[in-house]
């Protein structure tokens, strides 16, 4: 124990004289602070653009009130009024934006067939978005394992091509307990590090403290274990400190980004997803179709999903709204199975993704960190379904109005539903990815002792 | 001696087996990316014809209408993918891919790529240029990183210096020789994008596709050289091989990995752009109030029939030899429509101020020069975006006033229910889109140009002069 102590203490006195690792640790603290500076600013934005709703929401409603100074057909209402279903961000979204900056963060709903209205994009920087967002989640994800490298790659090699190396096991000292402590350091330097980025960042975004916590440091501190394996099995191989470097950013390569991309490629090319294009296609056909058919006809397909209303007054003649909105309603109904259809594969495409991601140790942390912050697309999907259900209860509200030929008044307005969805964690996600990246960490560690052993008498 | 150094340089990598290995890996990788984009292009322009199609054919075949249900009916504009986005998608998996066009409303591209993935796809694509700009840096990087150092740590320089070249002299014919290593890979490479691009063009080429391809090469191969130079320049300047393959992965993970996405960041916390609800409400707002607060629609539009009954001297609506419906109506899309042009014009002058950080910063990063340039050329940039969603703007508002001028010549004042024979709509043009030329491509990057440029020139003087008059060989 004294040894290692002492071990430590020279390592520090190293490295606190070795310019380049200070220089490394300063620009990883540096890149972590601008991560969660960048990814609080952009969740902000999105909280404010999400906040400015209101402000859009009442204009809207007083508008409507001159417009209709006194009682209103309540199909005016619902063809000219709009609504808005909110997406808030979960309140660890900042540290893993995820998903989120491509999605939209909320939508505008009329009454009308809400199938067009589900899929809408907000106004975004498309360059942004194909250079993905500088959150603490990439600094975890992509730099980590490179400071890692950096720090570790020379572990051995240097000492050797200093010379010391033969030195320091003069000592009665064996291999096996000065890599220890080596590791040991430079561990205690990399958890110092995760653990201040962390913290600042949980505090600095106001990130709920829950049993989140926890599970980000895990995970995080799992995966920094992940790296300092990897890098330790390449070390121990007793090779030169360039092959070292160039091997391990080889890895790391292959890991954080040819793999993922080409799962990614994998994965579109077995799960294509059209169901969308078609739905919209469909969908306006059917909406449109309403125009050309036979009231009655209508009517009375629309009586089947809501026949509480089969009583309300004749739709002959004159346009009525109630007739309007009944065949928008046949327009959602006709692509209902096409939009189950949609939700359900772009889930099996992100699962089959995730599936074969596991060898993939920053995929899975990707994973873990989306899932924690609520930002994956399984939550914009909950978020769309639940835009629907929205429109769902928008209906129940303004059809008694529409079909029992009741005026609409402007005390009304106050008792429309309102929508809000806020993103939730994915434990289960969470508690897989855990497992995955604790296997990964086994498997690489027992590959490092193994190395280890047979490559012992490389050594000079 | 120039030449022989070089040979010698590229015999030495071909026995290197660890670079064989790499070399190979990003070989294949190449290769993959070049197939895989090749066959998601046909997949991709498939399903987007096709879609235009039935889209088409829809529109063409609805019945009797009214014109105003027909506006309403409106079409669709689905962008098509342009041939050489298969070597480089740009910013194609992030942009939507489809608009709605119909009257009164400008949609938003939906159906993006990215929008129905995963997080997964944020990893990066599979593409050439993937692999050009990423991957091929860091064989460079490991081809050169001994250039210097290796002669130095065995003391071969003095007895190279000995043999009457001069370091100059030596640099030069290293670049020329790792140039010469590197072609083995690119050119086969280049040579199979080629027939790929020469079968997706339906065997046939035309000038503009020759020069694109043709800049998109050029612009790889200084890319490349930029390379090449800047790590036997570092090797030169370093003690130790191991000093200078540090910095150089150094360098590599700043230009490649953090500069880009910290540019692209910083930009849009620069500046804010306004949500689509807000921008929404804003033209909604300036079009019924007025783009300054006054001329309110309403005005507009009394003063508008007052105008009509005055020109064709009668004393009612109905009178009037046209329909006013129509005419009001052309008169409220145009009004509409030129309000939302600006706020889009604002819009998109936003995201330049924000895509501006990432251009310049192209002085300072290869990288962003060159992946701003690929992009611009493979047709798959911002501007190439721009233009789309313009040409279907004007398609959806050509439409629309082609319908209300229908409305205004052919029905009665206050008609809603006469239906115009469909053969109106069976004749009308399908919404098509050709993308612009290269000068136009070409003239969007100018600033990416110049700084590729700057960059081959400068490094290329500077590594002779540095390397001229290095010391203590």
């Amino acid at each position: 124990m004294k040894q290692i102590r002492i071990l430590f203490y020279y390592e520090w006195l190293h490295f606190s004289a070795e310019k380049s690792l200070l220089l490394f640790t300063l620009l990883m603290l540096a890149c972590g602070f601008y991560g969660i500076f960048s990814g609080t600013a952009a969740i902000d934005t999105q909280r404010q653009k999400i906040e400015n709703l209101n402000g859009l929401y009442s204009e809207n409603i007083a508008e409507m009130k001159t417009k209709y100074p006194g009682r209103a057909d309540a199909g005016d209402i619902g063809y000219y009024h709009s609504a808005f279903s909110k997406n808030n961000p979960g309140s660890w979204a900042a540290l893993a934006i995820g998903q989120r900056d491509v999605n939209a963060p909320y939508l505008k709903i009329r009454l009308l067939a809400v199938q067009a209205q589900l899929y809408n994009s907000e106004n975004t920087n498309p360059n942004k978005l194909a250079a993905g967002s500088f959150d603490l989640s990439f600094v975890f994800v992509f730099l980590l394992p490179l400071f890692i490298i950096a720090i570790s790659f020379n572990i051995l090699s240097a000492e050797k091509e200093k010379g010391t190396l033969r030195l320091l096991l003069a000592q009665p000292l064996p291999l096996s307990r000065i890599l220890l402590a080596k590791l040991l350091f430079r561990f205690t330097l990399i958890l110092g590090l995760i653990l201040i980025l962390s913290l600042i960042g949980i505090v600095w975004s106001h990130a709920e403290p829950d049993l989140r916590v926890l599970l980000w440091l895990l995970s995080v501190i799992l995966y920094s274990i992940f790296w300092l394996g990897i890098v330790c099995c390449i070390a121990v191989l007793h090779k030169s400190s360039s092959f070292n470097a160039i091997t391990l950013l080889g890895i790391w390569l292959l890991l954080t980004i040819v793999f993922p991309v080409l799962i990614n490629v994998f994965a579109e090319v077995k799960k294509p997803v059209a169901e969308g294009l078609q739905l919209s296609l469909k969908q306006r056909d059917e909406v449109h179709a309403g125009w050309d058919r036979p009231k009655a006809e209508t009517m009375k397909r629309f009586f089947i999903r809501y026949p509480q209303f089969s009583q309300t007054t004749s739709v002959e003649g004159k346009f009525k709204w109630k007739w309007y909105f009944a065949f928008q309603e046949l327009g959602d109904q006709s692509v209902e199975q096409l939009y189950q259809d949609y939700m359900r594969k772009m889930v099996e495409r992100q699962d089959f993704s995730t599936s074969l991601s596991i060898g993939s140790a920053p995929a899975v942390l990707q994973q873990i960190l989306t899932a924690m912050a609520g930002t994956d697309l399984k939550q914009q999907l909950a978020f769309v379904d639940s835009t629907k259900a929205y429109h769902d209860r928008l209906k129940d509200f303004y059809y008694p109005f529409l079909y029992g030929d009741k005026p609409f008044t402007h005390a009304d307005f106050d008792q429309e539903p309102q929508h809000s969805f806020t993103a939730k964690p994915d434990w289960q996600r969470i508690n897989s990815g855990l497992l995955v990246l604790l296997i990964s960490n086994i498997i690489v560690l027992s590959a490092a002792l193994i190395i280890y052993q047979s490559a012992k008498k490389k050594i000079y | 001696m120039i030449r022989t150094i070089a040979q010698k340089e590229f015999t030495t990598a071909l026995r290197d087996r660890r670079f064989l290995l790499l070399g190979s890996i990003i070989l294949l990788l190449l290769l993959t990316a070049a197939l895989t984009g090749f066959s998601s292009y046909q997949l991709i322009e498939g399903q987007q014809k096709a879609a235009q199609e039935s889209a088409n054919e829809s529109f063409h075949e609805q019945p009797d209408r009214h014109p105003h249900r027909v506006a309403h009916y409106g079409s669709y504009a689905f962008r098509p993918k342009p041939v050489l986005s298969f070597l480089d998608f740009g910013l194609d998996s992030f942009t939507g891919s489809m608009v709605y066009m119909e009257a009164h409303q400008q949609n938003s591209a939906n159906f993006s790529q990215a929008q129905q993935s995963g997080s997964l796809t944020r990893f990066g694509e599979m593409t050439v240029a993937f692999v050009m700009q990423w991957l091929i840096p860091i064989l460079i990087i490991f081809l050169c990183f001994n250039a210097f150092t290796q002669e130095k740590e065995e003391d071969m320089l003095k007895v190279l210096l000995s043999q009457g070249v001069s370091l100059r002299q030596v640099a030069t014919a290293k670049i020329a020789g790792y140039s010469k290593v590197l072609a083995l890979i690119v050119v086969p490479s280049i040579t199979l994008a080629a027939v790929f691009l020469f079968k997706l063009n339906n065997f046939s080429w035309n000038t503009d596709l020759i020069l694109r391809i043709t800049v998109f090469i050029i612009s790889y191969i200084l890319y490349f050289f930029i390379f090449i130079t800047g790590s036997v320049l570092i090797s030169a300047l370093s003690k130790h091989s191991r000093t200078a393959l540090i910095t150089l992965l150094g360098i590599w993970i700043f230009t490649c990995v953090l500069l880009p996405k910290a540019a692209a960041n910083l930009g849009s916390s620069l500046y804010a752009t306004p949500s689509k609800a807000e921008m929404d409400a804003e033209v909604h707002h300036e079009a019924k109030e007025g783009m300054n607060g006054h001329d309110p629609l309403d005005k507009r539009t009394a003063d508008f029939k007052k105008a009509l009954l005055l020109k064709y001297k009668v004393d009612s609506l109905s009178q009037l030899p046209v329909n006013a419906d129509g005419l009001v109506m052309a008169e409220g899309e145009a009004f509409s429509s030129k309000v939302y042009q600006q706020h889009f014009e604002a819009l998109v002058a936003t995201y330049h101020k924000q895509d501006q950080i990432a251009v310049w910063a192209g002085f300072i990063d290869p990288y962003l020069a060159v992946r701003n340039l690929s992009m611009g050329m493979a047709g798959s940039d911002f501007a190439h975006y721009v233009d789309f969603l313009n040409a279907a703007e004007k398609y959806r508002y050509a439409l629309a006033q082609f319908l209300n001028g229908q409305q205004a010549t052919k029905m009665h004042y206050k008609d809603k229910e006469t239906r115009l024979s469909r053969e109106v709509w069976k004749k009308y043009p399908d919404f098509t889109y050709e993308m612009p030329g290269i000068s136009w491509a070409l003239n969007n990057q100018v600033i990416a140009v110049t700084a590729l440029l700057c960059w081959t020139i400068l490094i290329y003087f500077l590594s002779i002069f540095l390397i001229g008059n290095l010391k203590n060989v």
